[in-house]
């Protein structure tokens, strides 16, 4: 990832772009849905990111890598990654077809979505990923329905690997790059990263959001490792130190997008968030599914 | 007037543009044009990009529902615009024409071309944004003012419907500042007086691109393929107003700076220093808040 790129400032998902190819290394190859991701790596002739970099339409992110994969292996090129780079409207509405189906062929690839919860990149519409109660210009009263728990829906699928992370924990998603990178067969890794114009917040706390997130409950990091649910270290954390836990008011009140939840909203998902923690405590370190 | 009156804005995102060309539409039909219509052009919807919207002014109903190709105003509300590209706002124009712009800065009015028998109205609409602290998330609404200057230049518009069509879509104290302003540029607007080389022949509206026909697949064009390399916007440093600075006293290189710069514009010297490159660095404070010793701070940038 090279600096003078077209992202907004404070961008968190160009640092988790940045990280995810740390982890890769050179040989890898992108091919990224309709995102922002399209407008920060570059326009012609220049681009933002030194490894091969292809666009595709919106729907036909993960049929574009699986026809990658076919044609690298038909070469004889085995240590060559492909990952495919979307956002999360290209991930939880656009693309879930073809994503489904590539998850289904346990296509050999990584899938990273990185999540900012709504359409960006045209100026904040509502995405299935949009969680209650925010702000977009297509929900201006709040969004009434919840988020789509896409990790879920992909572990669901069964394939090798699921993970979730966030941008503002550059270690775990690091390390659970490193770790897809082994595995063979589709790999599916979720990445919340907090995004200032469209969430309404200052630039400079880009981090903090990201990790007010996690501390708070609102978003989990976790492994689903061969159907094997795990927690990672920051949210275990939480877990077992309940003091540590962070109030989800703080996370809420920090951004602009949530101005329209009244004090009632917010103590209902306080109490959604603890009854899901601790459900979350019981399944740690057991099978996700029947 | 007869036929259509078509107007093209010209702005960054964030200015108001794309509101004011609303708001002149409903002046427009308030004073009693049958057909109006406003549109707006934005590319990536991001704060300083170009963009350009579009009126149709007419006495019977519009059928066009394209973007203005030739207009009959032009309406400039950034000036550094003209400073980029003289033609990109003149092309199309008709002569006879007007171009309204916006002066805060006077030294392009000498190096600008207009098609012959335009006429060119300046309002100092920066100035009067600022007196009345006419702003939306720190950035100055510089369209309001230009409503003003352009009623005064066509006489298409009254002030009254201006007036009626802004409090219409403000509440009662905003709807009040904005009038201010318009009303303000109205008084000030004034024609210029260029010097006879400064009119040009005028500049052809661009055509759309004709693609070839392709019979065999040799006849495609190479495929273009980008190079990767820094700064693939240009100079991302000039986005910023404050810049980061690093206090080498108090740093201890736990290097959480370079951990967390969603830009990668913080390296790390032989000495194992994080150093900062403010070629590209967009200043978004991330390294500030992050650093755990506060070794960084934020210094207003002089330009």
């Amino acid at each position: 990832m090279l600096p003078g790129n077209s992202a907004c400032q404070g961008c968190g998902s160009t640092l988790a772009l940045r990280w995810v190819l740390k982890a890769l290394g050179k040989k890898t190859v992108i091919v990224n849905p309709a995102s922002c991701g399209c407008v920060y790596v570059g326009l012609y002739p220049r681009t933002a990111v030194s490894v091969p970099y292809i666009q595709m339409a919106f729907a036909a992110g993960p049929a574009a890598a699986s026809g990658m994969v076919g044609g690298l292996e038909a070469q004889g090129k085995k240590d060559v990654t492909v990952i495919c780079w979307a956002g999360d409207g290209g991930t939880a509405d656009i693309g879930v077809s073809s994503l489904s189906g590539s998850a289904e062929r346990n296509t050999n690839y990584i899938y990273f979505c990185y999540d900012n919860e709504a359409y960006m990149n045209t100026g904040t519409q509502r995405s299935g990923s949009t969680p209650a109660g925010a702000w977009t210009t297509t929900t201006p009263l709040g969004k009434k329905e919840s988020k789509k728990d896409m990790a879920l829906i992909m572990a669901a699928h069964r394939v090798p690997y699921v993970a979730t992370s966030c941008s503002s924990y550059p270690a775990d998603l690091y390390g659970k790059t490193k770790k897809a990178k082994l595995i063979q067969g589709m790999r599916y890794i979720h990445i919340l990263t907090p995004c200032p114009p469209g969430w309404r917040f200052d630039t400079g706390l880009a981090v903090k959001i990201g990790r007010l997130a996690v501390q708070s409950g609102m978003w989990l990091l976790y492994e689903v490792e061969n159907g094997v649910f795990r927690l990672s270290p920051p949210s275990r954390k939480i877990l077992e130190n309940p003091e540590k836990r962070v109030p989800v008011k703080e996370y809420i009140r920090a951004q602009g997008r949530f101005r329209g939840m009244s004090e009632n909203e917010i103590t209902l998902l306080q109490e959604m968030i603890d009854s899901k923690l601790e459900k979350v405590a019981e399944l740690d370190g057991k099978p996700l599914f029947f | 007037m007869s036929g259509i009156f078509e107007v093209r804005w010209h702005g960054r995102g964030g200015q108001g543009v794309v509101t004011a060309s609303r708001i002149l539409a409903v002046a427009a039909f308030n004073e009693g044009f049958v057909g109006v219509q406003s549109i707006p052009w934005i590319g990536a919807e991001r704060r300083g990009a170009q963009i350009e919207a579009y009126n149709r002014i007419s006495r019977t109903p519009i059928l066009l529902h394209s973007q203005v190709y030739a207009p009959d105003a032009v309406i400039v509300v950034d000036p550094s615009i003209i400073s980029e590209d003289n033609n990109a706002v003149v092309r199309g124009l008709k002569s006879g024409g007007f171009l309204v712009i916006n002066t805060a800065r006077s030294n392009i009015i000498s190096s600008l071309r207009v098609p012959e028998g335009c006429s060119v109205y300046l309002v100092d609409a920066t100035s009067i944004c600022l007196e009345l602290d006419l702003q939306v998330a720190g950035l100055e609404v510089l369209a309001m003012p230009m409503l003003g200057a352009f009623a005064k230049a066509t006489s298409l518009v009254s002030l009254k419907s201006l007036e009626e069509s802004i409090t219409s879509s403000f509440e009662a104290e905003l709807a009040k500042k904005n009038v201010d302003a318009v009303v303000k540029a109205y008084e000030s607007t004034r024609k210029a007086h260029l010097m006879p080389e400064q009119y040009v022949p005028p500049v052809p509206p661009s055509k759309p691109i004709r693609i070839p026909e392709i019979h065999h697949w040799t006849d495609l064009p190479p495929v273009p393929v980008s190079t990767p390399s820094k700064g693939s916007i240009g100079n991302t440093g000039d986005w910023r107003t404050r810049k980061p600075v690093i206090d080498k006293e108090k740093c201890n290189k736990c290097l959480f700076c370079w951990m967390y710069c969603p830009e990668a514009t913080i390296n790390i010297d032989d000495s194992g220093f994080p150093q900062i490159d403010y070629n590209y660095c967009k200043g978004c404070e991330v390294c500030f808040n992050e650093c755990p010793r506060k070794a960084i701070s934020m210094v207003v940038e002089e330009k």
